[in-house]
């Protein structure tokens, strides 16, 4: 289960690993906005999955209209 | 951090006051040279390490240019500007920006450890997630009406979903 969040935790790591370890300004700063990115997107979904079923259909099937 | 549109301006009087000498009104220089001098008290620790310093400098020939940098850069700095600060000590300016980065990168750690312990170690959905493609959860009812509202993080929220193949569902 989770094979597929537990590649974008490995993802953010590397992120967050060239984010400190790259001699390259322009480098880091794309790594920390990414890897924010990924994180803050990882708790909308925690967030989307703790609301009720019926909520949750909403916010889903709201996201694919709005596509 | 704070960028001056125009140059560094080094003219000009140092007042005293406080009140920044680039907003003193610009006098008619007739002299072209100034002497400045100062005293430094040698009971004083400090004062004494800066008196040794000043005759390194001299011996070296470096005293006047170094005070005129030592002088742009407090008056830059206490204006709030870093471009002296960036042209002198570069490496300064990379190692301060490397500490807040480090202080990012530490909290984003700590963020992404607290939603690995809610997600890798419990359910993450106490209920059924209703399938999409299956139907509404509300029924069939032909008269239902839904009144959405677009919210950002449900659209960021789906797009990341769409990314990590429904691994909430």
């Amino acid at each position: 289960m989770g094979d597929t969040l537990i590649n974008i935790y490995d993802q953010i790591d590397t992120l967050l690993h060239t984010a400190q370890e790259s001699d390259d300004q322009a480098e880091r700063d794309a790594a920390i906005r990414e890897a924010t990115q990924l994180i803050r997107g990882i708790r909308e979904q925690v967030e989307i999955a703790r609301l009720p079923a019926e909520l949750r259909y909403l916010a889903e099937r709201t996201s694919q209209l709005m596509q | 951090m704070k960028i001056k549109q125009t140059g560094v301006n080094t003219s000009g009087v140092h007042h005293k006051s406080g009140k920044s000498h680039r907003d003193a009104p610009q006098r008619r220089e007739t002299r072209l040279q100034v002497q400045v001098r100062f005293n430094l008290n040698l009971r004083h620790d400090d004062e004494k390490m800066l008196a040794d310093d000043v005759a390194y400098l001299r011996q070296n020939r470096q005293f006047r240019p170094t005070i005129i940098k030592a002088l742009k850069l407090f008056f830059d700095l206490k204006d709030g500007y870093l471009d002296v600060l960036t042209e002198l000590f570069p490496e300064v300016v990379e190692r301060i920006q490397r500490n807040a980065q480090n202080a990012e990168i530490e909290a984003l750690r700590r963020e992404i450890a607290e939603l690995k312990a809610r997600t890798l170690t419990a359910p993450v959905a106490a209920h059924e997630t209703p399938s999409v493609t299956n139907g509404s959860p509300f029924g069939t009812a032909k008269n239902a009406t839904l009144k959405l509202t677009k919210g950002i993080a449900v659209s960021t929220g789906k797009a990341f979903a769409n990314s990590i193949g429904g691994y909430f569902d």
